[in-house]
């Protein structure tokens, strides 16, 4: 059984997300993934189980989230601010199954399918200007195509949507030696959601309003694409039980280089690009990790918490 | 006040006649008598209704949801006559309604009309109430099909009765009634009206069978568009070329065909057999009728007003498809043996036939419906919307304009300016002018009253004149032989004020009233630092005071004056200028002022000199500047009634009269036009809705209520005598109860009118500033305020005692404080017992009503008149709590224009374009609501929000050009959002 989340928004602290961005700073993006599922290991090859996913990637520029600071707290400079934000997010199930393929007494490849059943989806961008007078008003048009299964412009209702999809976990390993190891982990290859129903508004929005900026509400079907995570991990071992590691992570507009010790499963990192400090503990039935850019959490802009339990029941 | 802000809406909904089907033949238009066929194979006993479509898109419904309409009630062959009123001009719902039991519905349809009729053909006249059996049908299905099933699950032969055991409905639409009209109620038509229902949804829901059914909801909409569209769309769809479903008779085997036309009668064929594939689907699917019927719609609204080709999923999820429609179709027909059958069956057969049809294996149609035909000249759908758009993008134009005090978008025509800079001449002008007199408006008015009241304490008896209240006594002579008081302070110096008055006094008592009135009979001037107003007396008319007097003058005592009454024909008054100038350009100008101000004590301090409030105002006047026939003006009428003025004291000892300075804060009110509440902390309200200055000492008193019986008639005051109008012996049986508490008295008198009788009468009395006044006399036993006292004969203890207990006099009002709260105490009331007082709410003085009119009257280069420009607010003010308030601002007014008193012509904001937004706030049970309609040419948008209406589903407002409804406005989340009817939006 298995539960990890990541977030990360550089721009605002995780905990205030929701709030009117009074503190945003430089930042453009936010970006969360959490998983929790059962997995089953049939035998040495295979791997079977059941998995629910949150996928959230928020991309924007610094222009728009301070105009959008400005439009809930007032005091930007004059001046136009060009507006450019995408979402895309999904949340579903998965059942998955994972092949692993050992290639020598140093290597092995293992693939994990997805088949997606998604039910909830905010896929969308915006593009468009603001522009803050002298005497402080502001006013702003955007171009808009979203689609979505509940409207949060408008905090509408929910929809039903209907649609299917695929992604595909790819992991190589290799053992140079005693005490070296090197993995390639690519996460969500081909992400894809087949949406065959899913609400779509696509125009523009203005303020003040413009009589030919108007928004049209279609139900259309939809691909939706989700990006990959690409992770290299390169461990080597030392005497009594210490090790130390790289881990280069990239993951949207994320990037992620870590370094740290290994002792006898208790691990201490930290991340060179974000600064937030991992902590991990791992066993044969337990892995926890936490990590976060804070000691305190409600503060971080970075946070990582997963917790594994292995169970051998068969 | 309250129907005053729903006028203007009414001017908002479509001026297409009266909505409601039910009235009868309204201004001598002629009813509308037509005619129809239910499905059901010769259903008999079905009620039919022709239910108007308002000009909000809903289907006239009472306030339980049921639709309002005549009945009408179908006989043996299904076939009902129908009569709907001729003024009505807008769209119907035939809505038929199969019913399990015997149902009672009430005729409205009176004699004249011919009456209703039911299934046997007994007439029946407005008011008696027609008893309709169960629903009876008649199996048209050949046996070798199968033949019908009861809902039951029991086989029904061809030709043999049977029932429905779920009510049910089906439904048709129709843009028109006209006189002869055949209709046709059929589950096509009820796909058709489902459809134009559901297309549009106010609050942007994309309807499927499992999200919505807007036909229980307010926010499906019907439009002109809709009805049209959805209905041509299903011709289209169930290949009928002719006309629509509704306008087409259905083929039977049961009845024959009405048309002698071949055409027509293949067309009839056509949708009697898929009409008929109606109970044979629920008899192969063996279920009702209405679960067959509700698989038909979702099937067909779940694919947004289309159908699949061919559904190839198993049974379970199968939807209703064309296909097995069709095929279902032909093989009734080939149980028939009539050629115009076969013939619709051949047409059927050959669509699902021919290789195209396999691309629609699991896959909607595609078929669109056509636009509502137009007149020449009017505008299609798409182009009403882009007006609605652009009064929508105007309006918040305006709106920030006018905060921003830019007039030209909604004053002036495009690339012109002459409005907004003869707007923005008066404001900068006016703006200067309050700066200057603002702070000093009491220092114009009010010496003139000082100076009548001290003269007016000269007349009470020689050498009676009080100057040592009077700051000014030495500057006033008395002119004996023309007895005259003349006032003249620093005329001849450099120093400030400068007062020159003079005038006399004259008797002014009549009948009821002692009163005495003091005219001025040369031009009053009273020039301050800041200003100068000045009264002008002419040959016809001059200012004049007069002091209605509670009793005579008496030297030695102070004026007893309750109230006094200015009027004043003639008003100049000026604010000098800083600059070369001894005065400003700008000038107000006052034609017949009147004021009434009210005298009041203050109960818990008797000995405090009366206060003065106003209790009525008109002030109608001009602003101008300029000189002559090129003077720029700007009419202004302001009237005020008040309310308390006879109970509110202010509390400063040395503020006998009211503080006239008024500064309203507008954004209080922006606040609640924005759903907000208003807030009158940052306005000054010249006195009213303030609590007296010395409310806080009022707050605590240690004044009492006592209560105090009386039982020999002749002990009660003369003046309550009066009123009573009893003698000894009737009084003997009853007596007089009353709670005396400071400044009144409340009491009841009970007595029977001859000895003998058996019921006694009570009477409640009031006195307050020192009168007695009775409501009408009432039996004893209905006494009480919830439920009845129920003794027909008692004491005034006893009634007493049952107030106390039931809390029927649980408070008093004390003139000049406020409501205080009885004490009792656990025990029953007992006579000369100190019951304290405890304070509840102060009295204010409110606004109960107020207009204010500014119409304006700009000229041009030419001294030509400008479009006038109308302002107008009205309302009430009762306290911070109760508010009624209604504001509009009409550009190029179409009305008189008066500023005298509150015109009824003036009402209706009728102009150009128009903002008016109306509000009421209320304490208590009360809903508060807000209302907003704007006028732009043709294009009309009105908005009405109840508390609830916040919260539920219905639009809360819609934007309509030239009568046809093209949007709604509704609240979602948190936002509010304009949807259009083809389905764009807007965020508002």
């Amino acid at each position: 059984m298995y539960a990890s989340a990541q977030a990360t928004s550089p721009a605002i602290a995780i905990e205030k997300f929701d709030s009117n961005w009074a503190t945003a700073s430089a930042g453009n993006y936010a970006q969360v993934k959490a998983r929790a599922g059962l997995e089953v290991k049939l035998n040495q090859t295979w791997s079977v189980g059941l998995e629910q996913r949150l996928d959230y990637v928020l991309h924007f520029s610094e222009p728009t989230a301070q105009f959008y600071k400005k439009l809930e707290n007032q005091g930007l400079a004059p001046g136009d601010y060009p507006l450019q934000l995408s979402v895309n997010a999904v949340m579903g199930t998965s059942f998955f199954a994972q092949y692993f393929i050992p290639l020598s007494n140093r290597g092995s490849f293992s693939i994990k399918t997805h088949v997606l059943q998604p039910n909830r989806v905010q896929d969308g961008q915006l593009t468009g200007v603001g522009h803050v007078a002298a005497d402080g008003s502001s006013d702003y048009r955007y171009e808009l195509d979203y689609n979505y299964d509940q409207n949060q412009l408008v905090n509408g209702n929910d929809y039903p949507v209907s649609g299917w999809g695929h992604s595909f976990d790819v992991q190589y390993k290799y053992r140079a030696g005693q005490s070296w190891s090197f993995t390639a982990t690519w996460l969500d290859v081909l992400h894809r959601i087949y949406w065959s129903a899913i609400n779509r508004d696509v125009g523009c929005l203005s303020r003040p309003n413009q009589a030919d900026c108007f928004v049209t509400s279609k139900q259309k079907n939809q691909v939706q694409k989700l990006p990959v995570t690409s992770e290299v991990l390169i461990e080597k071992s030392l005497e009594a039980g210490l090790g130390l590691y790289l881990r280069a992570s990239q993951w949207s507009r994320h990037d992620s280089l870590q370094t740290g010790v290994n002792a006898q499963g208790l691990i201490l990192g930290v991340d060179l690009l974000t600064d937030a400090i991992h902590l991990a503990y791992e066993s044969d039935m337990v892995r926890l990790k936490l990590a976060s850019d804070q000691l305190a959490l409600s503060k971080s802009k970075y946070l990582q918490v997963s917790l594994d339990v292995y169970w051998p029941i068969l | 006040m309250k129907t005053l802000s729903l006028l203007p809406l009414l001017l908002g909904l479509g001026l297409g006649g009266c909505d409601n089907t039910e009235n009868i033949n309204i201004g001598g238009v002629a009813n509308i008598h037509f005619s129809g066929t239910v499905a059901g194979g010769n259903a008999k006993n079905v009620i039919v209704q022709a239910v108007g479509i308002n000009s909000n898109g809903q289907p006239n419904r009472d306030s339980n949801g049921e639709f309002v309409a005549d009945v009408f009630v179908t006989d043996e062959q299904g076939h009902f006559e129908g009569i709907v009123q001729g003024a009505y001009g807008g769209s119907y719902l035939l809505v038929a309604s199969y019913h399990a039991a015997e149902a009672q519905e009430l005729c409205r349809i009176d004699e004249i009309s011919g009456g209703c009729r039911d299934g046997d053909g007994n007439t029946f006249v407005s008011g008696q109430t027609i008893t309709v059996p169960p629903t009876e049908l008649r199996c048209a299905l050949a046996d070798r099909l199968g033949g019908c099933k009861t809902d039951g699950g029991d086989a029904v032969s061809f030709n043999a009765s049977y029932g429905v055991a779920d009510d049910f409905q089906l439904w048709g639409v129709i843009n028109q009634l006209e006189a002869g009209d055949v209709v046709s109620v059929t589950p096509l038509t009820h796909l058709a009206a489902k459809l134009a229902l559901t297309e549009f949804v106010s609050d942007g829901s994309a309807c499927t069978p499992s999200t919505c059914d807007t036909s229980l909801f307010l926010n499906g909409m019907f439009t002109s568009q809709s009805i049209h569209e959805a209905n041509s769309r299903v011709q289209q769809l169930f290949s009928i070329d002719s006309a629509f479903h509704v306008q087409t008779p259905f083929w039977s085997p049961l009845i024959g065909g009405t048309s002698s036309d071949s055409i027509k009668l293949v067309e009839q064929a056509k949708h009697g057999l898929l009409t008929l594939s109606w109970p044979k689907f629920a008899q192969q699917r063996n279920e009702s009728l209405k679960a067959t019927l509700d698989w038909w719609q979702a099937s067909f609204i779940a694919n947004e007003g289309q159908l699949l080709g061919e559904d190839t999923r198993e049974e379970a999820l199968r939807e209703l498809d064309l296909k097995s429609l069709y095929e279902s179709a032909v093989a009734i027909s080939s149980e028939q043996s009539d050629d115009n059958v076969s013939a619709a069956a051949s047409v059927f057969n050959a669509i699902i036939t021919e290789p195209l049809f396999s691309n629609l294996l699991n896959t909607p149609t595609n078929f669109v419906g056509s636009n509502f035909p137009v007149v020449e000249g009017e505008l299609l759908v798409d182009e009403k919307i882009a007006k609605a758009r652009d009064l929508v993008a105007k309006v918040q134009g305006w709106v920030a304009d006018l905060e921003n005090k830019e007039y030209a978008s909604f004053f002036d025509e495009p690339n012109s300016t002459v409005m907004s800079k003869d707007f923005q001449t008066m404001s900068d002008k006016w703006a200067v002018f309050q700066q200057q007199l603002a702070p000093d408006v009491q220092g114009l008015f009010r010496p003139m009253t000082e100076f009548v009241n001290y003269a007016l304490t000269c007349v009470r008896g020689e050498d009676s004149c009080d100057s040592v209240n009077y700051v000014y006594s030495d500057n006033v002579t008395y002119d004996v032989e023309e007895a005259e008081f003349v006032l003249s302070v620093n005329q001849n110096n450099d120093q400030f004020p400068k007062l020159s008055m003079k005038g006399k006094f004259e008797n002014a008592s009549t009948e009821a009233t002692l009163a005495t009135g003091f005219t001025f009979n040369e031009t009053v001037v009273v020039e301050t630092l800041l200003g100068k107003s000045t009264l002008l007396v002419t040959g016809s008319s001059a200012p004049k005071v007069t002091f209605s007097l509670a009793s005579e003058l008496v030297a030695g005592s102070n004026p007893d004056i309750s109230a006094i009454d200015l009027l004043l024909p003639d008003l100049q008054v000026e604010a000098k200028d800083t600059g070369d100038e001894e005065f400003q350009d700008l000038i107000f100008l006052g034609e017949n002022i009147s004021l009434t101000m009210v005298a009041v004590s203050d109960a818990l301090f008797p000995s405090k000199p009366k206060h003065f409030n106003i209790y009525k105002m008109e002030i109608p006047g001009k602003i101008q500047y300029g000189a002559a026939d090129n003077a720029e003006s700007m009419d202004v009428g302001l009237t005020i009634i008040s309310k308390n003025a006879f109970t509110f004291y202010t509390g400063a000892d040395d503020d006998l009269f009211p503080d006239l300075d008024f500064n309203l804060d507008l954004d209080a009110f922006k606040q609640y036009s924005q759903f907000g509440t208003v807030d009158y902390s940052t306005s000054q309200l010249g006195g009213w809705l303030e609590p007296s200055s010395d409310i806080e000492i009022k707050k605590t008193t240690s004044e009492t209520v006592l209560y105090v019986e009386q039982f020999n008639y002749d002990s009660l005051e003369l003046e309550l005598k009066t009123i009573l109008q009893l003698n000894d012996t009737q009084f003997s049986s009853g007596g007089y109860g009353a709670l005396e508490y400071p400044g009144g008295i409340t009491a009841w008198v009970i007595w029977k009118d001859t000895i003998n009788d058996t019921v006694e009468m009570a009477r409640q009395c009031l006195k307050v500033s020192g009168k007695w006044g009775c409501r009408d006399p009432q039996v004893v036993s209905g006494l009480g305020c919830g439920d009845n006292f129920g003794e027909t004969v008692t004491s005034v203890r006893k009634v007493f005692e049952y107030f106390q207990e039931e809390g029927c006099i649980a408070n008093v009002n004390i003139d000049g404080a406020g409501t205080y709260e009885i004490e009792y105490g656990a025990s029953v009331i007992t006579t000369n017992t100190p019951y304290a007082i405890t304070f509840s709410s102060p009295i204010t003085l409110g606004l109960g009503s107020f207009n204010l009119r500014i119409f304006s009257r700009f000229l041009d280069v030419n001294n030509d008149k400008r479009p006038v420009a109308f302002l107008n607010v009205l309302g009430q003010i009762l306290d911070e709590e109760d508010i009624t308030v209604s504001v509009s601002l009409t550009h190029n007014y179409l009305g008189f224009g008066s500023i005298a008193g509150i015109s009824s012509a003036d009402l209706v904001p009728y102009g150009s374009q128009t903002l008016h937004f109306a509000m009421e706030q209320h304490s208590g049970d009360g809903s508060d609501l807000l209302t907003y309609l704007i006028l732009d040419g043709d294009v009309a948008l009105s908005m009405v929000a109840l508390d609830q209406s916040l919260e539920n589903d219905a639009p809360m407002g819609y934007i309509r050009y030239a009568g046809s409804l093209v949007a709604t406005i509704g609240k979602e989340g948190s936002l509010y959002v304009v949807r259009y009817v083809d389905g764009s939006w807007q965020l508002l």
